[in-house]
């Protein structure tokens, strides 16, 4: 970081919208498969056919519009972007150009200039003398979210990121996954000496698949850029790929300026028109963003700022969380907190499952931590039957009572254990005898051992004390 | 009027080579081209919005439900091909 310098840096994250079907076709809308195999006459451009705007997207955009708090044009226009390069067979772009869906948001402290509608284009796959195209991609529903030129670090800017992802995964309009490519990032940066001083000349940014090599990229841009200012050197206005195995940008051809792009309207496609009911209509569909919920685990459910910080990160684990403690109640919280952030996630992250396809039912995970807090269960047999339940996505209860799992608390039973385990170990309680309360444990253990570890250990422990005082 | 210039400009974005022969016959089409088009300036079009030209006022959506296309009925119609994808010259 050169602290001679103003950073001032502008992103423009692409975004896959989760609809059924594509922008302006039928054809499904997934990624990955098999080559063409999701292609009409529409997306691959046939001579007559018509694009035909897919409702789904509008509820999508206008509901990622109002969860960054932007205004809604109720009226906005399609527009083509012309270009040479055939990922399109169309030669153009469908996207919006002088009046976006949405205007003027925010998020956190980061100003949203706009957010419009636009397809995606194919896929190419160079090989020897020539390219193969993939059209499956093409003309899949994307938004195009771009921030006000007003983030001052690389760090303020991968938090912009992170946080956006947040809220958009929440709203349910992406999974948001930059190594998937359905988050894709450019970034815009320059560097001024006085905050007076105009704006910088600029370069973009692209080829940024991580949140980290957003940052990293900036990082490299600052020191390259203010190298050059320092030595009195100009910046060109240019687009540089971020190289993530020298760790450096590097220019390329220099493209098309707008005016190449020669926008128009697009005939085919008449005005976009958004009344204010269907607005209204779609923001009771916005969920409680994960800010307000992370405070309301704090305050509603006495949970510490980090477990309630965790529990919230992804939408699906809270309202899990939620579900289970309505089974365990309100004063288990911070042990259901326990056994989902640090039993269930482990499970599920050792075997690379998500939270939806988690086996355990968040009742049974609820009714699990209840029989625990009753006693009914050790914390070792709850693993045991945790296990069990993480297999066969059985309920606690049906697994303890298969199993004979259920905690022995009967006094004359755990008085039998723990009277067969002084008598077979004279030496320990000779030591105990002599002072040494250290040993009480290894008893303990003993009789956990005998019992298959369903004696409740805290009354075992009571027990042993109270049979060995009679040895004196 | 388009001059070489605009010729070459325009090459260069179509990623064409053209030898100077060409330039100059397409400079001379293209002059030819704007200025049939230029007789639309002597049109009034003062109340026609460029926004709006399509003449039908609002877009009318369809369904969010998927259907399948015959993959090998719009191959049938590519130049060239391999299995499954398009085949085109090699840009970079």
């Amino acid at each position: 970081m050169s602290p001679d310098y103003i950073v001032t840096i502008g992103l423009e994250v692409h975004v896959h919208l989760d609809t059924k079907t594509k922008l302006f076709c039928s054809c499904p809308n997934i990624t990955g498969g098999e080559p063409n195999t999701r292609i009409c006459p529409v997306c691959t451009g046939q001579p007559g056919a018509l694009p035909v705007f897919n409702e789904r997207v509008l509820f999508q955009a206008v509901l990622a519009a109002l969860a960054i708090n932007c205004r809604i044009n109720h009226r906005s226009i399609f527009a083509r972007k012309q270009y040479f390069y055939p990922d399109m067979p169309t030669n153009y772009q469908i996207t919006q150009h002088e009046l976006p869906i949405a205007e003027k948001g925010h998020l956190g402290g980061t100003g949203i200039n706009r957010l419009h509608i636009e397809e995606d284009a194919g896929k190419l796959i160079h090989t020897g003398g020539s390219s193969l195209v993939d059209l499956n991609r093409a003309s899949a529903p994307l938004i195009e979210i771009v921030t006000e030129p007003e983030i001052t670090s690389p760090q303020e800017a991968g938090d912009f990121l992170r946080n956006l992802r947040q809220i958009l995964r929440y709203a349910g309009v992406s999974d948001c996954d930059m190594e998937k490519g359905s988050m894709r990032c450019d970034a815009n940066i320059s560097l001024r000496k006085n905050q007076d001083d105009p704006l910088g000349v600029k370069s973009e940014l692209k080829n940024l698949n991580s949140f980290r090599s957003v940052e990293m990229a900036l990082d490299y841009e600052i020191l390259r850029q203010s190298e050059i200012l320092s030595s009195g050197g100009e910046v060109i206005q240019e687009t540089r790929l971020w190289d993530e195995d020298s760790l450096r940008t590097k220019g390329m051809r220099t493209k098309e300026e707008s005016d190449d792009y020669r926008f128009f309207s697009d005939p085919d496609l008449p005005p976009l028109l958004v009344g204010e009911d269907f607005v209204e209509e779609v923001a009771t569909y916005l969920p409680e963003m994960p800010d307000a919920r992370k405070n309301r685990f704090v305050t509603e459910f006495g949970l510490s700022e980090y477990d309630a910080g965790v529990l919230t990160q992804e939408k699906d684990t809270a309202d899990y969380f939620e579900e289970a403690l309505k089974v365990c109640g309100l004063k288990q919280s911070k042990m259901l907190a326990s056994w989902l952030s640090v039993e269930v996630a482990g499970q599920l992250n050792a075997l690379g499952v998500s939270m939806s396809d988690n086996p355990v039912k968040p009742a049974h995970l609820g009714s699990l931590v209840r029989e625990i807090s009753q006693g009914n269960v050790s914390g070792t047999m709850a693993k045991d039957i945790f296990a069990e339940m993480f297999e066969t996505g059985f309920s606690p209860e049906n697994i303890i009572e298969k199993k004979g799992l259920k905690q022995i608390n009967s006094e004359d039973e755990i008085n039998a254990f723990c009277e067969k385990v002084l008598k077979d170990n004279p030496d320990l309680v000779e030591k105990y005898l002599d002072g040494k309360h250290g040993v009480l444990g290894a008893m303990v253990g003993q009789v956990m051992k005998e019992s298959r570890g369903q004696a409740n250990p805290k009354k075992v422990n009571e027990t042993l004390r109270r049979l060995i005082e009679k040895f004196q | 009027m388009m001059d070489k210039k605009d010729i070459e400009r325009i090459a260069h974005l179509a990623q064409l080579k053209l030898s100077e022969e060409e330039k100059t016959i397409f400079t001379d089409q293209l002059n030819e081209v704007f200025n049939h088009i230029n007789t639309f300036g002597e049109l009034d079009t003062v109340d026609i919005s460029t926004q709006e030209p399509t003449g039908i006022d609002k877009l009318l959506p369809r369904e969010d439900i998927p259907r399948e296309f015959s993959r090998e009925k719009i191959m049938a119609n590519a130049p060239d091909k391999d299995e499954d994808s398009f085949r085109v010259k090699k840009v970079l």
